[in-house]
């Protein structure tokens, strides 16, 4: 049977008026109906999450083997093989320390650029914020973070390091490499679904800046006159801030300031060139 | 113009370049050569898929829009839906938009009947409580109590579809955009869709409904526009418009045949199947003329002039003969040209496809003509019997207009036996 009465219109619930106009006029930033949608960023992380692990034997554990074996690999081998400058603390907690940074940054750009490519079904049939797609990412890297930090927590107070009180500035980091992490992911993102090229662009991208990055070693073993050098890279002032807060090594700079400002630079640049991009996303999909 | 028209529709149109209409993302390279080269724009190939597209339509009006393929139905749809923008032009919608463009829109195959729900209805904007209100239903219409915890890339088509359509339909949109998803399902399940956007109708709700199924547009929408290479080429009555379309567009409608078959004494020459009414548009409601021309070449004894009605399924409905009520002996037909016509009165048929074949021969020896001049014909139900409840050909191959009446007391005395000391007020 049919509930006529829960079909009603309820009263009290202005409906909004819904305006399209042509492609060329400048959309607008689209914040209230970002809001109206804000459910959907659960929905689509939940989503996420859901999938990632539903068919996985380890499940959960994926999480913390990858960045452990990853930041030992480059402990042997900036430590052992490359025979880097002895650091303050053990290597591998360096190296984890960094290695968390990265991961936040390079899972939010990877899950971010190919977001709308990976969800064309829905863009070409359903309406809702795009940015969502690109947003959406960020709350399961966020888990991933969540998770092996604890396991370095553990870790780090195994080789007797406590958490420094520095810890307290953490978030701001976490903040800055999401703005900008989400910042490329937006444009990655919409250049891809209009160039397919951008998949290798991406991938490249990541993979020399992996390299670029300070991730198993300080900026205080970098030789001196190639510091400025490694210093253009935004993410070494973060990585450097990340272990500063994570194991009180280091001495934060004002290069840090960077960063920052850089990311809010690409996140609302990002945003804007999305907001012109994605309005011709179902024709070309 | 009235300011609380539920949508507005002003001078819509959409342009698509040919070549990356389907064609996917253009590589990278050649994107910056064509910059470089700052190519002209004179050598792309341009398609108009809605042009000048202007309509209004008043909260809880149903409204039908219906054209060939490539005529930008659902360009349209699209565009109101906000998954593309127009090329030029402006659109307003009042209220929220549910929208079905395609089935299993949305659903996200990993995930089980029951996320892909809640999923569904944050795409229409709503809150999980919302959701959760209606989810019952949802799940009851779509008939999967079962199975509405398994991954919905295990269910079947079937399944899947109807738990599409529930989700857009139940999720309380106030303006519903459905496009072709009674393509899919059975007709069981259509003809539950079709009474499930009627009762959205009803409650004040707008619906747009695309379809290739005249049937259900007729049944469901008061309005329609018909497009025709992207402009609107009528916009009326539901009945009209469709009418119009299909004159327009179903040449079958007026079947004939014209040839030579049979043998050196009986020869059929031409055949035809049509409709004085309605356009040439056969339908329930109007009579259907069958003709045929033959030769008789020599003398025959016992000539059978005869036309098979057979349904879409191989089915023979009916057989008759001219002069078949004429007592016998058998006369002989003397050489010379004989042309008759049958006529099948005004609802008999019902809609659907159906095939009539000519029977010439010699009455207990053999049958001259046997196949040839075969026509087969469609018959549309666009008005009249059949159309309140929706019978479609599920309930019978034939609709004749049967009488109905109400009995008379004494009647059912007579028949119940007794005198009516029923408390229950009298049938009127």
């Amino acid at each position: 049977m049919i509930d006529y009465q829960a079909l009603r219109p309820r009263r009290g619930t202005a409906s909004a008026v819904v305006t399209i106009n042509s492609a060329r006029k400048w959309p607008g930033f689209g914040l209230r109906e970002l809001f109206q949608y804000r459910g959907l960023l659960l929905t689509f992380a939940a989503r996420d999450l859901r999938v990632r692990y539903r068919q996985t034997v380890l499940g959960v554990a994926w999480i913390l083997i990858q960045p452990l074996l990853v930041a030992s690999l480059f402990a042997f081998v900036f430590g052992q093989i490359a025979s880097m400058p002895r650091e303050p603390v053990p290597r591998v907690l360096l190296a984890y320390a960094g290695v968390l940074g990265w991961n936040l940054f390079s899972s939010i750009v990877v899950r971010g650029a190919h977001s709308l490519v990976g969800n064309a079904a829905l863009l070409s049939k359903v309406f809702f914020p795009r940015e969502l797609l690109p947003f959406s990412v960020v709350l399961p890297a966020l888990v991933d973070l969540a998770v092996s930090w604890a396991m370095f927590e553990v870790m780090s107070i195994s080789f007797g390091v406590w958490p420094p009180l520095q810890g307290l500035f953490l978030p701001i980091w976490i903040l800055v490499v999401c703005l900008l992490a989400v910042g490329c992911g937006l444009i990655a993102g919409a250049l891809m679904v209009w160039y397919r090229d951008l998949v290798y662009v991406v991938q490249l991208a990541i993979q020399l800046l992996l390299y670029a990055s300070p991730i198993a070693f300080s900026m205080n073993s970098v030789p001196e006159r190639y510091r400025a050098l490694v210093g253009v890279n935004p993410l070494s002032p973060l990585l450097e801030a990340f272990r500063w807060s994570l194991l009180g090594v280091g001495q934060p700079s004002l290069a840090v300031s960077y960063p920052i400002v850089l990311a809010v630079v690409v996140f609302v640049g990002g945003l804007i060139a999305f907001r012109y991009l994605e309005r011709g996303f179902a024709d070309v999909i | 113009m009235s300011s609380d028209a539920a949508v507005r529709v002003e001078r819509l149109s959409k342009r698509y370049r040919l070549g990356t209409l389907r064609a996917g993302a253009t590589p990278l390279r050649e994107a910056i050569s064509n910059w470089v080269r700052r190519r002209d724009s004179r050598d792309e190939q341009i398609l108009w898929a809605l042009r000048d597209v202007s309509f209004e339509l008043e909260p809880g009006e149903a409204f039908g829009i219906i054209g060939k393929n490539g005529s930008g139905k659902s360009t349209l749809l699209k565009i109101l839906s906000r998954i593309t923008a127009p090329t030029t032009g402006f659109a307003e919608l009042r209220g929220r938009v549910g929208s079905l463009l395609e089935v299993g829109t949305g659903f996200h195959p990993e995930l089980t009947g029951r996320e892909n729900v809640f999923l569904g209805g944050r795409l229409l904007g709503l809150e999980r409580s919302e959701v959760r209100c209606k989810f019952d239903e949802i799940v009851a219409f779509a008939g999967i109590e079962r199975h509405i915890d398994t991954p919905v890339k295990r269910y079947s088509s079937g399944q899947y579809t109807r738990l599409a359509f529930a989700v857009a339909a139940y999720l309380e949109p106030e303006i519903l955009l459905v496009d072709e998803v009674l393509a899919v399902g059975d007709v069981e399940f259509q003809q539950r869709c079709i009474g499930r956007m009627k009762s959205v109708a009803k409650l004040g709700r707008t619906v747009l409904f695309v379809s290739h199924n005249m049937d259900a547009i007729t049944a469901l929408c008061s309005r329609a526009i018909l497009l025709r290479e992207g402009q609107v080429e009528a916009d009326g009555p539901a009945r009209e418009v469709v009418l119009k379309y299909l004159a327009a567009s179903t040449p079958q409608h007026v079947a004939r045949w014209q040839g030579e078959a049979g043998d050196d004494q009986v020869r059929l020459l031409a055949t035809s199947v049509s409709t004085p009414e309605r356009n040439g548009v056969l339908c329930t409601d109007c009579p259907i003329l069958i003709e045929f021309i033959a030769e008789v070449r020599a003398p025959v004894l016992g000539l059978v002039c005869a036309v098979e009605l057979y349904s879409g399924m191989e089915k023979m409905l009916a057989y008759s003969a001219y002069d078949d009520d004429r007592p016998p002996p058998p006369e002989e037909v003397a050489p010379g040209r004989i042309a008759r016509s049958v006529l099948i009165p005004a609802n008999t048929l019902s809609a659907g496809n159906y095939e009539v074949r000519f029977d010439l021969g010699i009455h207990n020896k053999r049958r001259i003509v046997d196949g040839a001049g075969t026509l087969s014909f469609c018959v549309e139900n666009v008005a009249g019997l059949g159309r309140r409840f929706l019978t479609s050909r599920t309930h019978g191959l034939l609709r004749p207009a049967w009488v109905w009446d109400v009995l008379r007391p004494e009647r059912v005395e007579a028949l119940l036996g007794v005198s009516p000391e029923s408390s229950l007020p009298a049938d009127r």
